[in-house]
């Protein structure tokens, strides 16, 4: 439902994604692995719209999205939570909650109760400064507000960095929960290969801003990258 | 001077004060808006204040009462914004530097044209409401008066829109996170633009709603952008609304009390201290939490 084709994205004269070419099915869960600064956040913004294609193509659902800017893709079905949060922190939790149910425009049914039903801490904090919660918390802000415009697909750039291992655990299982409920597809960037492992098994590594690696959990397990990673 | 006099005189000042802080608060919101909203330092926002009076000086002279010549005058202005943003601002709202440089060139031509379509004459505009109300002994101009209740108003107004409905979540969501109000769905290029000509009407109902208080020339409304920056500076970019008014009163007030006791000279100058003063100690703002 999602793909790129020899997508080539950067920064200025920097070139940092030298021709991937990806795909995610509809409720599929894809995690997307590599070390600090391989390129990882370059390709979700390459995904999303922030950054602008230099070559290749991006669909979604058949849609040649390439060219759109990233409020249209946003609309179209595409959402993203930002690594380190991207929460508004002088918004109430409730305010940011809106937030996401509004920038789109559009007259969407707004999905406070069930947004509430994933993450009843939320419910519990709705009239709070959003800044003034714990990291996990926040995470949970963020997923919770990328649900408020009905996405197609979201895309997790490292949820659990930065939070406490008990939220991170929880905040695994909600996004299981929400894939397994909704048919939501999900593309997870992490550096926590146990939380991508207990959401599933289809990952793809990244080095220097290409694939390296492919396939399900078993397939990549002794590959030297794997091991690197399993070893910490 | 017997305690009644000197009561009177705290009275007259504070009355005085009390106008003149309301005013400059209306010159300063557009400005603030403007930097406080979407960062730019908007160098032409005294020429856009002259052009607001200017128009409502060519629309009276047309015939127009003065309501619709206000109305005309915030419109044309507005237009002026939309047209420069559309050309130029918006290639470089990222570049502060820049867009400092592009409006204080906006600035020069703007005052140009306006000399070129108005000439250099001194014009003025007869106040639409002559009377004075009687208070405590005072004798308050009617104008006066209203321009203050409706910059009062105005900021009152701001206020709503900023903090209770859905158009200030946007906008707050947009100053906290631009990458993130844009993932979202917000067309943030749409924003900014909608942001910058309100600062450009803005500029332009101060220098109508001022303009009969005021002789008109091409270059009124530079005292108005410095006194604005001052104002917007004192009352610092995060606090918009109360540090504007603030700003208002710090400024304003010192330039009446500053004024009651020698020339208009020394309380600019003094003005200029203070902010340097500000500026050297607390760059973003007296009022400004943390
Ligand atoms: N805003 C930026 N401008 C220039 N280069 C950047 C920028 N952000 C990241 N980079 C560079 O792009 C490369 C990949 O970064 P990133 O995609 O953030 O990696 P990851 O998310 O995998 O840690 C790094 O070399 C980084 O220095
Ligand atoms: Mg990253």
């Amino acid at each position: 439902m999602l793909s790129a084709t020899g997508l080539h994205v950067g920064y200025g004269a920097i070139e940092v994604i030298h021709g991937i070419d990806f795909k995610v099915e509809t409720g599929e869960i894809v995690g997307l692995l590599g070390r600090n600064g391989m390129g990882k956040t370059t390709l979700i913004r390459g995904l999303n719209g922030s950054l602008p294609a230099r070559s290749g193509r991006v669909v979604l659902d058949g849609e040649d999205i390439t060219h759109l800017p990233m409020h249209l893709r946003s609309r179209r079905g595409i959402a993203t939570i930002v690594q380190g949060r991207g929460i508004f922190p002088k918004l109430t939790v409730w305010e940011n909650l809106e937030m996401g149910r509004i920038a789109g425009g559009g007259q969407k049914v707004s999905r406070l109760d069930e947004v509430i039903g994933y993450f009843p801490r939320l419910g519990e904090r709705l009239k709070q400064l959003a800044g003034s919660m714990s990291g996990g918390e926040q995470q949970m802000l963020a997923i919770g507000r990328s649900l408020m415009s009905h996405p197609k697909v979201l895309l997790l750039d490292e949820p659990s960095d930065g939070i406490m291992p008990i939220l991170v655990q929880q905040i695994a299982k909600i996004l299981a929960e929400i894939n397994r409920r909704e048919k939501m597809t999900i593309v997870i960037v992490e550096q926590n290969v146990p939380m991508v492992f207990s959401l599933t098994s289809h990952c793809i590594i990244l080095e220097k801003g290409r694939i390296v690696a492919e396939g399900n959990r078993d397939d990549i397990a002794d590959s030297e990258i794997m091991k690197e990673y399993l070893a910490l | 001077m017997t305690h009644e006099t000197v009561f009177h005189a705290i009275l007259s000042l504070a009355i005085q004060g009390t106008l003149i802080t309301f005013v400059y608060a209306l010159a300063a919101l557009g400005l603030a808006v403007v930097f406080g909203l979407i960062g730019v330092i908007n160098m032409a926002h005294g020429a856009m204040i002259t052009l607001g009076a200017y128009f409502t000086w060519a629309c009276l002279s047309a015939g127009l009462p003065f309501g619709l010549a206000v109305l005309v005058a915030v419109a044309g202005v507005g237009l002026v914004g939309l047209i420069v943003e559309h050309a130029l601002i918006r290639h470089f709202y990222d570049k502060p530097f820049e867009t400092l440089l592009l409006t204080w060139g906006l600035f020069l031509i703007l005052t140009e044209l306006i000399k070129i379509a108005f000439g250099s004459d001194i014009r003025t505009i007869p106040t639409p409401l002559p009377s004075a109300i009687a208070f405590l002994g005072f004798h308050i101009p009617e104008y006066e008066a209203l321009v203050a209740l409706l910059s009062a108003a105005l900021l009152g107004a701001i206020g709503l829109v900023f903090y209770k409905t859905s158009y200030g979540i946007k906008i707050r969501a947009l100053t906290q996170n631009r990458e993130v109000a844009g993932l979202l769905g917000l067309n943030v290029a749409a924003t900014y633009k909608i942001v910058f000509v309100a600062g450009a009407m803005l500029a332009g109902l101060a220098g109508a709603l001022m303009s009969p208080i005021l002789s008109i020339d091409p270059t009124i409304g530079n005292i108005y952008l410095v006194r604005s920056f001052f104002v917007v500076i004192v009352g610092g970019i995060g606090q918009l609304l109360g540090g504007t008014l603030a700003g208002s009163f710090l400024i304003g007030g010192s330039q009446t009390i500053f004024g009651a006791f020698s020339s208009q000279v020394i309380a600019q100058t003094i003005v200029f201290a203070l902010a340097i003063v500000v500026l050297r100690f607390r760059p973003t703002g007296v009022f400004k939490e943390k």
